[in-house]
């Protein structure tokens, strides 16, 4: 077939593509190895967004029926909230000692014992807790800008506000930033944005169900040091819907 | 940060086939990181070749994608592979159309990724061909053969499991990937750059490869 020296025939082709790469020292070969090397460094940056969608994707499968659109909301976010998780993720254990403190389940509250620390601050306690501003971290009535972040998250409101203001403009073109990604991924697709929105503007007062610590209740200082040496990787507990893993996450894009 | 089999949790497999398992069937975290660094990669260096710079962007919708469905999944690993590139094939293709009803700002032109101006020989020749490099050459090819060649060497999928990617049969595709390597064949038979570079045998010959068949 072929009088080439190569011999690139379709056999010899065939076993390139096959992986079953020939003799070295081949500049097609070394190509093709090249293109399938091992992974480098950045090709996995990633890591961390995949593993808490997959987290938010089992507690959906666990939770459902329950607010569907609230985890695909989540799920969003944690694309969003790269650049943020280590501190969410120390706010997820200091939130949830100031959580467990006033609602009692924290034997020793000032992290006497450091491994309780990032559990039980969801829903069977959620009904309570008027005191102040410090209990953004679960107060599910959100004034957009308060620094607790209830679900489906200010973040994802602050985009449909973007989104909308600019209505009249293309919207289209809109979609096309990466800013609105997240917001894309929660809506469902693009044409699905409008909608969304819609929804999540109108509703916005009053979202309950799952929510989502991210950002550290001012006057939870008191719970950092102790509690921070708590394992966060004991989440998920059944009664904890906090999408923050172990803190060595990728800050970078 | 590297691949770094020993850091999964206790009990954990390293081997991605049991990872998928583990994944699915108890929900392991780990074992979908396993599972993760087994195929991200690969699937980014295809997304790179699709979208360009974007492709970071769009592995990670894939991701999303993935994680959420990945209990509704049903198949081995090569299945997986293939399932995974399909669902970043079709969010690369839905950003192209995209791009390309944007009039004014679109720079990207129907050819596939921008590739590094081999023009740079002083660079191109100090730089041993890398990864980069070869993904770059194999963006230079028409879309098909570079698909058909990057599913079946970097996703390691066969030639009916690429066909079953691209939605098309798989004679198309086995055509297509041939045709993708006697292409790159002759590209680096012809680049003194490359050969150089690739430190492989430096005899000049004519590019004849497409007479081969």
């Amino acid at each position: 077939m072929s009088t080439h020296r190569r011999h690139l025939d379709r056999r010899t082709a065939e076993q390139m593509l096959n992986g079953a790469l020939v003799t070295s020292g081949d500049q097609l070969n070394d190509l093709l190895a090249h293109a399938a090397a091992p992974a480098r460094d950045g090709e996995l940056a990633g890591e961390h967004a995949a593993v808490m969608a997959f987290r938010a994707a089992r507690l959906e499968t666990a939770l459902v029926p329950r607010q569907p659109s609230m985890l695909k909301a989540l799920l969003a976010k944690l694309i969003t909230a790269k650049i943020a998780a280590v501190a969410a993720a120390l706010a997820v254990v200091a939130g949830g000692v100031v959580a467990a403190a006033a609602t009692g389940y924290l034997p020793s509250p000032l992290g006497g014992d450091s491994t309780v620390a990032p559990v039980r601050s969801s829903a069977p306690t959620s009904s309570t807790r008027p005191s102040s501003a410090d209990a953004g971290e679960r107060d599910n009535h959100d004034a957009p800008g308060s620094s607790g972040s209830p679900s489906p998250s200010p973040s994802l409101t602050g985009l449909c506000d973007a989104y909308t203001a600019g209505a009249g403009s293309e919207h289209g073109k809109a979609l096309d930033s990466p800013a609105f990604g997240a917001l894309i991924t929660a809506a469902g697709g693009k044409d699905k944005v409008d909608g969304y929105c819609a929804t999540l503007l109108t509703h916005r007062p009053g979202q309950g169900g799952v929510t989502v610590t991210t950002a550290p209740p001012p006057g939870a200082d008191e719970g950092h040091g102790h509690s921070g040496n708590g394992s966060p990787t004991s989440h998920p507990s059944p009664n904890t819907n906090h999408p923050t893993g172990p803190p060595t996450t990728h800050p970078s894009h | 940060m590297s691949v770094r089999p020993g850091d999964n949790g206790p009990g954990t497999p390293d081997d991605p086939s049991a990872a998928l398992r583990a994944a699915q069937e108890d929900g392991d975290e780990d074992a979908f990181r396993v599972l993760y660094r087994a195929v991200q990669p690969n699937l980014l260096r295809y997304l790179r070749v699709l979208v360009g710079d974007d492709a970071e962007d769009v592995a990670s919708e894939a991701w999303l994608h993935i994680a959420r469905d990945l209990a509704t999944f049903r198949g081995d690993l090569d299945g997986f592979r293939g399932w995974a590139a399909t669902i970043a094939r079709n969010r690369a293709l839905d950003h192209l159309r995209q791009q390309r009803r944007r009039p004014v700002s679109s720079e990207q032109d129907e050819q596939l990724a921008e590739v590094p101006a081999r023009e740079d020989t002083a660079e191109s020749a100090v730089n041993a061909i890398g990864t980069d490099e070869a993904l770059a050459l194999i963006a230079t090819l028409p879309r098909d053969q570079a698909e058909a060649v990057l599913l079946r060497v970097v996703m390691g999928l066969d030639a009916a499991g690429a066909a079953r990617v691209l939605g098309k049969r798989a004679g198309a595709v086995r055509t297509a990937a041939h045709r993708g390597l006697r292409k790159l064949a002759d590209l680096v038979d012809t680049d003194p750059e490359i050969r150089r570079s690739t430190g492989g045998v430096t005899q000049t010959r004519p590019p004849t490869l497409k007479e081969v068949r």
